[in-house]
């Protein structure tokens, strides 16, 4: 089910109304377990809706990797069996269904590029939605345990929620279990305010989707399967807004699924922090995909020595995570290759130490960047730019030959659209405005005027909402 | 929780408030309608064709349901040398899904001898009804009562696009009030000739483009829409015809319906369908294209006709 169907506007509401039903039964055990349980079947509505029969990878998942997370607790001696168990099963399950094809064709043309004729069939595969966020998911749960960091859970039920929490099952973001575990576990009581503000953000997550993500779209699919016919000014641009259309489409799925989950009590941790403003490319990568960063840092990098053990180590160790996390958004070349380039760009500031600057916001009190910050900013956006159309391209050639023609055909431009720059204009305008402390302390003012300003925004917002909603486009990271 | 249902109740007010305050504001400025509304648009001239309807005048032998390559490519005018007449019913991006709605309308306004329904290739692999075609005849439409206001509604629900509710509900009331006329952007290159035809002015192609012809699947849904067809045109003792546009670089789609109860014409049989003068782009015909290709279909439905 996408959060832009017609079919979630209806359930939603009905999910809603049930949950809070049951909440004054949550307070003796029976009652959370319904409530839970409820939780479950709509998660597993909600993703069955989409093609039930995968639900069965799901649910074994679950099953394995509570079990696993239960054994490797009360083992001493075969930890690190239980350990490989869970780790070979989510591993085997996302290689199998996301990288088996994409192998043996690597392995085809490995051979041929030696002259050797090798002759295989691909599979028939269907790429299950959300594979690569759920399996990460559970896969933290048995980590954290093994590493002594958490507990087990007694309760498959409650286990079985956490994973199928359907707001962020799909797409994201990826939940450690110390975080949305307790959650699960404890009665939730309705919280006027989160709820509100569970609203707020879905209506923006869904503007940033459908009215600027969607405007782009067309365009972008034009421009990058025609580029041969387009000047290098109309390929920067089709570059530029596909950086839009990714930053709209992604980090509106994460707000639609944050916002979703305080509809229900549940706080999930943010997943986007304006990484457009950010100065340097250490810093976009703090503020881009935050759970998916964090998580290879925690389970990847860290583990590898981090940066302990000299500048060589640390150096191989940035390149690891960065290939790593480019390789687990698709069986292709083209995200290897994204993630090499981040790498390369990260290279310089690690040399220079300056990695770990810019960790406070990017808005300043005054609400304006200093040009430093300004320079900083239009650097690390170019540079992320060039660096998407390896992530957009088709293949290694479709890119190489996509920036190639950057240089061609002076100023002309063959395709242009004032509307979805004028919505980019809008999201990016707020985004900055709303970090002003200032003008949030006055547009959140509960005088009676700014609420009625505020709500008639909102109306606005959701007008556009609305006249967009019919593109109904799948959300680009489902095929993640 | 009381408190949350009762500000959602407030809100909704207020929303309802602020949206009929912008409805309002369309009324009287274009230029608000236009962002806020839609544009009306004489692209494909649906505002033509259903007043040209809606008038009466017309009582063809043969109704054309499709897409731009039907109203841009066939002129019913051809049919009247076999004394025959047409009418085209066609929109843009207008799918076997949305042609079985407006057919049904259709026929219950008049019961022709043929209908033929023109299916460009990748709009019978679309799983979903699109909300182009919806929202083309809820803006341009001028058939506001039954049976075609229950086809549009049939149509809403299917795309389930809710905002084409708010353009129907408004145009609906707008075009009452005022004429569309001075709002309506101009289609530049294609002029409204009668019986639903729009003959295209655009530079004709002078080579066949390089592009790799698409291929995929005719969607559930799609067959379904023209076994839909066949069972109301048989239940009216109407002839059906499925009828393939010609297109320079000719896509092939897997599991087409069953012939059976059908005839079904390729129009790439049509002796000057891989002449790029003809088109001004892959599958779209020029006047002159137009002219020919319906000349050469005009022919084969009266085959059709002559059929025992």
């Amino acid at each position: 089910m996408l959060f832009n169907s017609v079919e979630f506007l209806v359930f939603l509401p009905l999910v809603f109304l049930a949950y809070w039903a049951i909440q004054p039964l949550t307070r003796t055990a029976a009652g959370l377990k319904t409530q839970n349980a409820l939780l479950l079947v709509a998660s597993y509505v909600f993703y069955g809706w989409w093609d039930w029969r995968f639900l069965s990878l799901i649910a074994l998942s679950t099953v394995v990797d509570w079990w696993v997370g239960r054994r490797i607790h009360a083992s001493r001696n075969a930890r690190n069996l239980w350990l490989a168990l869970s780790l070979g099963l989510n591993l085997g399950l996302l290689g199998y269904f996301k990288y088996a094809n994409f192998f043996m064709a690597s392995w085809v043309d490995a051979w041929g590029r030696l002259g050797v004729n090798v002759e295989t069939s691909t599979l028939n595969l269907i790429l299950p939605v959300g594979i690569s966020f759920y399996t990460f998911q559970t896969l933290s749960y048995t980590l954290d345990i093994y590493r002594g960091k958490m507990k087990p859970t007694a309760s498959l039920l409650e286990f079985a929620a956490f994973v199928g929490f359907f707001p962020q099952l799909v797409a994201g973001p990826i939940e450690r279990a110390s975080a949305l575990l307790p959650q699960i576990q404890r009665p939730r009581t309705f919280d006027l305010t989160l709820a509100q503000s569970g609203l707020r953000l879905m209506l923006w997550g869904m503007f940033k989707k459908v009215v600027v993500a969607d405007t782009c779209a067309p365009l972008v699919d034009n421009i990058f399967a025609h580029h041969e016919d387009y000047s290098g000014l109309t390929l920067i641009f089709g570059a530029v807004l596909f950086a839009f259309q990714i930053y709209g489409d992604f980090s509106g799925y994460s707000d639609m699924a944050i916002g979703t989950g305080r509809l229900f009590g549940i706080r999930l941790n943010t997943n986007f922090a304006t990484p457009y403003f950010s100065r340097n490319i250490a810093e976009f990568w703090r503020r881009w995909h935050i759970s998916l960063s964090t998580w290879f840092k925690d389970y990847v990098y860290i583990p590898l020595g981090g940066s302990r053990h000299g500048m060589a180590q640390t150096v191989r160790n940035t390149f690891v995570i960065f290939l790593v996390s480019g390789f687990w958004h698709g069986a292709n070349w083209t995200f290897v290759a994204w993630g090499g380039l981040h790498a390369l760009l990260f290279l310089p500031l690690l040399w220079k130490g300056q990695n770990r600057k810019h960790t406070a916001a990017p808005v300043q009190e005054s609400g304006f960047p200093s040009w430093r910050d300004l320079m900083g900013m239009a650097t690390t956006f170019s540079m992320v730019v060039v660096a998407w159309v390896f992530f957009r391209a088709e293949s290694l050639d479709h890119a190489t030959s996509y920036l190639a023609r950057w240089g061609q055909g002076g100023l002309k431009m063959n395709t242009f659209s004032a509307a979805a720059c004028l919505w980019i204009a809008v999201m990016m305008a707020w985004e900055w405005l709303i970090h002003i402390p200032a003008f949030r302390t006055w547009f959140t003012s509960p005088r009676r005027g700014m609420v009625l300003l505020r709500w008639s925004a909102y109306s606005c917002c959701a007008w556009f909402v609305v006249k967009h909603f019919h593109n109904q486009a799948d959300f680009i990271y489902f095929q993640f | 929780m009381k408190q949350f249902v009762h500000r959602m109740v407030r809100f909704a007010g207020l929303l309802l408030t602020v949206w009929t305050l912008g409805l309002l504001a369309s009324l009287v400025s274009p230029q608000v309608e236009s962002t806020l509304v839609a544009k009306q648009s004489d692209w494909g001239h649906v505002n033509q064709k259903t007043l040209e309807w809606r008038e009466g005048h017309v009582s063809p032998d043969v109704m054309f349901f499709g897409s731009s390559t039907c109203y841009c490519g066939i002129d019913p005018h051809a049919l009247e040398s076999h004394g025959l007449r047409g009418f085209s019913f066609c929109s843009n991006a207008q799918g076997p899904q949305h042609s079985t709605v407006l057919l049904e309308a259709a026929l219950k306004d008049h019961v022709p001898a043929m209908v033929v329904l023109d299916l460009y290739p990748m709009l019978c692999t679309a799983p979903t009804m699109s909300a182009e075609p919806l929202r083309d005849w809820a803006v341009n439409g001028n058939l506001w009562t039954a049976p075609w206001r229950d086809a549009m509604l049939t149509m809403l629900r299917n795309a389930q696009d809710p905002f084409a509710a708010v353009q129907m509900l408004y145009f609906g009331l707008r075009n009452t009030w005022t004429p569309s006329g001075d709002r309506t952007k101009p289609d530049l290159h294609g002029s409204y000739s009668g019986l639903g035809f729009v003959p295209r002015s655009f530079p004709a192609l002078e080579a066949v483009p390089e592009t790799t012809p698409p291929s995929g699947r005719w969607s559930s849904t799609a067959l379904a829409a023209v076994d839909a067809a066949r069972r109301m045109c048989e239940q009216q003792g109407v002839s059906l015809v499925l009828l393939t546009p010609p297109q320079l670089v000719q896509q092939e789609l897997e599991g087409r319906p069953s012939r059976s109860g059908m005839a079904w014409i390729d129009g790439n049989a049509w002796p000057s369908a891989k002449t790029p003068g003809f088109y001004y782009d892959d599958h779209h015909l020029v006047a002159e294209g137009a002219a020919s290709y319906s000349t050469w279909l005009a022919a084969e439905l009266n085959r059709q006709f002559q059929r025992p």
